[in-house]
């Protein structure tokens, strides 16, 4: 049996590159290791739609989506006080981006990639990529070889295959994040008068604040049509793996039980919990394909925490793409390049600093607790009087967090420039 | 020798959500091959290959609705073919979702019949969703045919019987049965396989063959029905959301104790 191209991994990337390959006439074998596709990863909630949109141009009629994102929020949580930045974008937000569960998405999409002809192949675990003198011919799985001129390599995050055909350097702890996840179910008018949503629309909220205990991470709320998915990130360069296992849930359970975020998910039936790693920060260190073979989505890297904007199926889709377009057309060598040249490369390169921004340990460890403190303490009124003003008690703040006043202006200027 | 594998799409138990006190969505949970059917057709391939002969494995799709289901289990027939099957027999048809064991034995005495002749029937001691266990000696009374349930050891001999070994509560019985037989395993009988990536590339080219009650030339809408489900609710299950705060683990081991104390559970 053999194909002009296998495809390893079913989830968007992997799934956008099998249906377009099809496309263009190519057979193509699709291997997921999960059940049914969409069954192992862990996705926090929305998709930037433009890059569907140019795959699937009727997807909106068909696509198993929840809400269309119309809210925003930056939160700020420290002790029990909290400060919300929230953004009403009304029809500016029209079709930008929706909230969705990636099992019932990446079923969808790899259905369609099986209608226009691929070949699916479920449960099964790729363990290497077939190199023969410097090139990739194929993958193995079990006992089986199965030989094809072009390898995608759409397997995830850890991105063990594609180190293995040689396209990234070894796995650093300080190039990933972990993500822990739960889905509450509430009724679907509930959650609408609880976010203050019309029938439909949805809000994305990401969280800064003291429940990570100064690990570089936040939290994240997404509305469902009839779920909340809530959890948090936390970067793994910060602590120990033994760690991680043992603090990231107590991290989330912190989160959820800030008033805040538990006014939010109040009532809400636990119905399913999960955790990944997330690539962070690896642009530029994979190389995003080799001699027959090429890296798409996660595997390639392609994921960022931009501040107040977190990327990856967007990206994940357009590159499954754009690898699929330079397989078609029989050099695989020209994606890297159309890549660099497409959206993907130009978002991490206007904003790359954005993503290094977020790195800065005090947006963790001091500004949570001096914005909050900030606003809640100009809010005070007592029978002592006091005319600190709000600069005053900006400096005030600052200076109980240990931060000079041009250490904290220089950091806001970057985070302007960059974001 | 022939074999015939039962296999049930049974409801995925652990996908079936309910508010207490009320009806499972059924229609929203997905199904899968229910897994004792699998150390079915396991043992059927594995007859196979060691005397020679054909595997065929039957099913009747009992859950709605049909669109969804039929989608499920082409995936289902799909693992089975990988397994090592040799093709799929399916009986859709909207009639039989519903259906009582009466009328699932009688649909696939039908297609046995009709795509038969078979030497021997295996089937799971009973499906992961409803556990009846029914299914396999009503057939066996359909066909006419000798029973033998709770197999964990089927040996095949030459001549036309085979050697099934029981565990019947603390004691172990082996019966030897004429052919044509129908036999139900238990999951101790082996391991059900797990296929390769080529196998389940192969399946893909093995014929599944979809047929509707009409094909069987049996009665439509209205038949089968002896047995009527009057409800199904899922059980409330209180808490009593009593939290322990105490200064020092000590304290609160003791309080705890005091709690499941009043409780009456120790």
């Amino acid at each position: 049996m053999s194909f002009d191209a296998v495809v390893v991994g079913a989830g968007p990337a992997g799934s956008a590159a099998a249906l377009q390959m099809a496309r263009r006439g190519m057979s193509v074998l699709l291997v997921e290791r999960g059940e049914r596709p969409g069954t192992k990863n862990v996705f926090g909630g929305r998709m930037y739609s433009w890059a569907l949109e140019k795959l699937v141009p009727g997807f909106r009629g068909e696509a198993p989506l929840e809400r269309e994102v119309t809210r925003e929020v930056l939160g700020f949580l420290w002790r029990d006080s909290w400060v919300e930045f929230q953004v009403g974008r009304g029809e500016r937000a029209a079709g930008q981006g929706y909230t969705l569960l990636r099992p019932r998405f990446d079923s969808w999409l790899a259905e369609v990639a099986e209608g226009e002809g691929v070949t699916l192949v479920s449960g099964i675990r790729v363990d290497a990529p077939v190199v023969e003198g410097g090139r990739v011919t194929g993958i193995a799985a079990g006992p089986d070889r199965i030989a094809a001129p072009v390898t995608i390599l759409a397997e995830g995050a850890l991105g063990l295959l594609a180190e293995a055909a040689g396209l990234r350097p070894p796995t650093r702890a300080r190039d990933f994040a972990v993500g822990v996840k739960e889905v509450l179910e509430l009724p679907e008018e509930k959650i609408e008068d609880r976010f203050g949503l019309s029938s439909g629309e949805g809000s994305a909220q990401l969280y800064l604040g003291d429940f990570t205990g100064g690990i570089p991470g936040g939290g994240f709320v997404y509305t469902n049509r009839d779920t909340i998915s809530v959890g948090v990130t936390l970067r793994l360069g910060a602590y120990s793996a033994g760690e991680a296992r043992a603090r990231t849930w107590e991290v989330l359970e912190r989160f959820k039980s800030h008033p805040r975020i538990a006014s939010y998910l109040r009532g809400g039936r636990l119905v399913e919990y999960s955790a990944h790693s997330l690539p962070e920060t690896q642009y530029g260190r994979v190389r995003a394909a080799g001699p027959g073979v090429a890296a798409v989505g996660d595997a390639a890297g392609l994921a960022a925490n931009l501040g107040i904007t977190v990327r990856g199926m967007d990206f994940a889709l357009e590159s499954g793409r754009l690898a699929a377009e330079a397989a078609a057309s029989g050099d695989l060598l020209s994606y890297p390049r159309a890549l660099r040249e497409g959206p993907v490369g130009r978002t991490f390169e206007r904003f790359g600093a954005a993503a290094r921004f977020m790195e800065n340990p005090r947006l963790y460890s001091s500004y949570p607790r001096v914005i909050v403190a900030a606003a809640s303490r100009s809010f005070d009124v007592r029978e002592e009087v006091r005319g600190e003003g709000l600069i005053g008690i900006a400096r005030s703040e600052l200076g109980a967090a240990g931060v000079s006043t041009v250490r904290a202006l220089l950091d806001v200027l970057a985070a302007a420039r960059s974001m | 020798m022939d074999v015939a594998a039962l296999v049930k799409l049974a409801l995925d138990v652990e996908g079936l959500r309910a508010e207490p006190g009320e009806a499972p969505r059924v229609d929203q949970a997905p199904t899968k091959v229910s897994e004792i059917d699998l150390n079915a057709v396991e043992e059927a391939v594995s007859i196979r290959e060691r005397v020679g002969g054909s595997v065929t494995a039957f099913s009747v799709l009992n859950w709605g609705p049909l669109s969804r289901r039929m989608r499920e289990a082409r995936e289902a027939a799909k693992r089975v073919l990988a397994m090592g099957a040799d093709r799929f027999v399916l009986v859709a048809d909207e009639a039989a979702v519903g259906a009582d064991t009466g009328f699932t034995a009688a649909a696939l005495a039908a297609a046995l019949r009709a795509r038969g002749p078979f030497d021997l029937v295996l089937a799971g001691e009973g499906t992961e969703d409803s556990f009846g266990g029914l299914v396999p000696g009503r057939l066996a009374q359909e066909l006419g045919w000798p029973y033998v349930p709770y197999a964990d050891g089927v040996e095949v001999g030459g001549g036309g019987s085979v050697r099934v070994r029981r565990a019947v509560g603390d004691f172990e019985e082996v019966v030897e049965v004429d052919l044509p037989a129908v036999i139900s395993v238990t999951q101790e009988i082996n391991k059900p396989r797990i296929p390769t990536l080529m196998q389940i590339l192969q399946a893909g080219k093995k014929p599944l063959e979809v047929l509707s009650l009409s094909d069987l030339g049996l009665p439509g809408p209205g038949a089968g029905r002896g047995v009527r489900v009057s409800s199904v609710v899922s059980p409330r299950v209180e808490r009593r959301g009593v939290v322990i705060e105490a200064e020092s683990p000590r304290e609160a081991a003791e309080r705890l104790v005091e709690e499941l104390r009043r409780a009456g559970v120790i």
